[in-house]
């Protein structure tokens, strides 16, 4: 299978398909499935054959919101839990042992199922950061965009904006990017600003992702624009390996990520895969608005980065 | 659960009305800096050529006759004032609207932050004492029925309580002054509830209150909304949102910090699928500050809403 860099949303669910058929299909498991639009997600992926999915959660609640809306549950693994903790915990020890690659956020709070995730006995933590990612296919960009962290670290910390990073570089490489081009949010593209995180992101994330990660390119600070348009970047005269073609937009603020993310989702027609990062296994959620599109490349991005986790020995053993 | 409010000016074609409308009573007197091989300058020109606008030229006089020359502009009309360095134009600029020999102020080809630090040099006296200035940008998207406003992306630095009460003040003076009284405001954060942790929310649910209260006066005022529960009626009644005036129907959304502000101003400029327009609100006068990537309707769109800011 080659490593063409993943640059639409379509390619994301190609590429998932191209890791099933080529002998390494991923196993989702659902965490207190009883939600419908969870339930329809998975069903929709695993019948687009990039995935098996396995619902733990109360069978008869989870039978009778399929038949609502008339989703044929055939092909799907059930096992019977109607306690949720009981079940968060049922399908996250699933992930634990390995005989699921990812984990699927359904009818419990994030809070609750990152808090089992957690558990020391389940051995999952991976990183420091926990963070999430929103990978967005923004019509009128030439690639994804992944914008981060909207749903984890409400302000991050220096080193937490490091840790958001690295977790940011982890999808990347899963997405076969080569350099990871990293553009940090700002306002204003002068060093000089009164802006406080600038400071920071200068003098030290930026030395400290050099001396970290090899094959980044990273830049700050880039206002959106000067980010991901190249005409924009050309008209200021920026010819940097970062301006105009950014491929991750860290931003300094939960609600910055969130409300830009929903911006461009609701009035640019965005589709939008997002995915927890930072446990040994990723750990996607949709929520109710979320289009079936943005599920199912949701569930395909957890599906690349299980695969990506598989095949570089990730976690060591 | 309220009906979708439409106000009577819903679109840039009104706003284009009603500063037609106001320009036959009286054309404010618009100041141009750094034209040269600016996009704004063929804005600017259309916007003198349909009457909107008095037009003063602040900037090296035989480089713009040249300019306008080569680009078959007449200029008949136009005053020029020669100052052949962009800065020293701003701060001229600014202290002639000090003295109301300028009603309206238009960048060029400046960077914006170039421009606003110069601008706001005591030197400038762009800025009354107590008076805030703020950045407000408009917009009509194509899937949304009505106008709306989003501040501040540009000029206020600070999010504290405080700074945000000035820019939803300025807010409601813009919003009245293009003909929409009572506007619906969100103050946007990631969630609709309050989080001890998460400041934003604090801020939005102490803003509703102020209004409440009447201590933020012409407005209906909601807070904490995440961006779909104040734009979208739907997600505003599947989270359970009641009595609000404003969930699924915001008239203007005040961001919570310049960072997310200015991030969802570019990010609907470059792809959002909508008209808009910028302008510095709360000054003498108000300014027009586009960015590079703006689209030439954009940019006339800008004059058109410091027409009536005038």
């Amino acid at each position: 299978m080659d490593k063409k860099p993943i640059i639409s949303s379509d390619m994301l669910i190609e590429q998932a398909v191209a890791i099933a058929n080529d002998g390494r299909k991923k196993t989702v498991v659902v965490a207190v499935a009883q939600d419908v639009d969870v339930i329809e997600a998975v069903v929709e992926a695993q019948k687009t054959g990039y995935l098996n999915g396995v619902l733990v959660g109360d069978k008869s609640k989870i039978e009778s919101l399929a038949d609502e809306k008339n989703i044929d549950l055939k092909e799907m693994n059930i096992i019977d839990e109607p306690d949720v903790l009981i079940a968060a915990n049922k399908a996250v020890e699933l992930a634990s042992t390995k005989e699921a690659d990812a984990i699927m956020k359904g009818f419990l709070p994030t809070s609750a199922l990152l808090k089992t995730i957690l558990k020391k006995e389940y051995n999952l933590r991976g990183k420091e950061t926990l963070s999430h990612c929103a990978v967005l296919d923004i019509p009128g960009y030439h690639k994804l965009l992944n914008l981060t962290d909207g749903g984890m670290v409400v302000k991050p910390t220096k080193e937490q904006k490091l840790g958001i990073l690295e977790n940011a570089i982890t999808v990347s490489k899963a997405l076969n990017l080569t350099p990871v081009r990293i553009a940090i949010s700002g306002a204003t593209n002068l060093n000089s600003s009164k802006i406080s995180h600038i400071k920071d992101d200068v003098e030290f994330l930026i030395p400290k992702a050099k001396e970290m990660f090899p094959d980044v390119e990273i830049k700050a600070p880039l206002p959106f624009d000067l980010a991901t348009s190249k005409k924009a970047a050309k008209h200021r005269n920026l010819d940097d390996a970062v301006s105009g073609d950014a491929d991750v937009y860290l931003v300094d603020s939960i609600e910055e990520c969130n409300l830009v993310a929903k911006s461009l989702i609701q009035f640019a027609q965005a589709v939008f895969a997002g995915v927890i990062v930072g446990a040994k296994v990723p750990v996607s959620l949709v929520s109710r608005t979320d289009t079936v599109k943005n599920k199912k490349t949701s569930l395909a991005i957890a599906c690349l980065m299980a695969d990506y986790y598989d095949q570089n020995n990730f976690w060591g053993n | 659960m309220n009906n979708f409010n439409i106000p009577s000016v819903k679109s840039f074609k009104d706003i284009y009305s009603k500063a037609k409308d106001k320009a036959n009573k009286y054309k404010p007197k618009t100041a141009l800096i750094a034209p040269h091989g600016s996009a704004m300058t063929e804005s600017f020109v259309k916007a003198v050529n349909e009457n909107l606008i008095e037009p003063f030229i602040l900037a090296d006089e035989k480089l713009f006759r040249k300019y306008a020359l080569n680009n078959n502009i007449n200029i008949d009309g136009y005053k020029i004032l020669d100052i052949n360095q962009p800065d020293k134009a701003i701060i001229t600029a600014s202290q002639m609207s000090g003295k109301n020999e300028i009603d309206i102020i238009v960048k060029g080809r400046v960077p914006a932050e170039e421009f606003l630090n110069i601008l706001f040099e005591k030197e400038s006296k762009f800025q009354k004492k107590g008076k805030p200035v703020s950045h407000i940008s408009l917009f009509q998207p194509k899937n949304y029925q009505k106008l709306l406003m989003l501040t501040d992306g540009a000029v206020t630095v600070k999010n504290d309580l405080k700074s945000l009460i000035n820019i939803t003040n300025n807010a409601i003076s813009f919003s009245g002054k293009i003909g929409i009284d009572n506007p619906r405001i969100a103050v946007l954060a990631a969630v609709e509830v309050v989080y001890p942790q998460m400041d934003s929310t604090i801020k939005g649910a102490v803003l509703a209150k102020m209004a409440e209260r009447n201590q933020i006066k012409g407005a209906f005022i909601d807070g904490p909304l995440s961006f779909d529960v104040a734009m979208d009626m739907e997600a505003a009644i599947g989270k359970g949102i009641k009595n609000s005036e404003v969930a699924g129907q915001a008239d203007i959304m005040i961001a919570p910090d310049i960072d997310t502000g200015n991030s969802i101003y570019k990010a609907m400029t470059l792809y959002g699928d909508t008209e808009m327009g910028g302008i510095v609100f709360g000054g003498n006068v108000p300014v027009t500050l586009n960015a590079f990537v703006d689209s030439e309707q954009t940019r006339f769109n800008s004059i058109l809403m410091s027409v009536l800011a005038s």
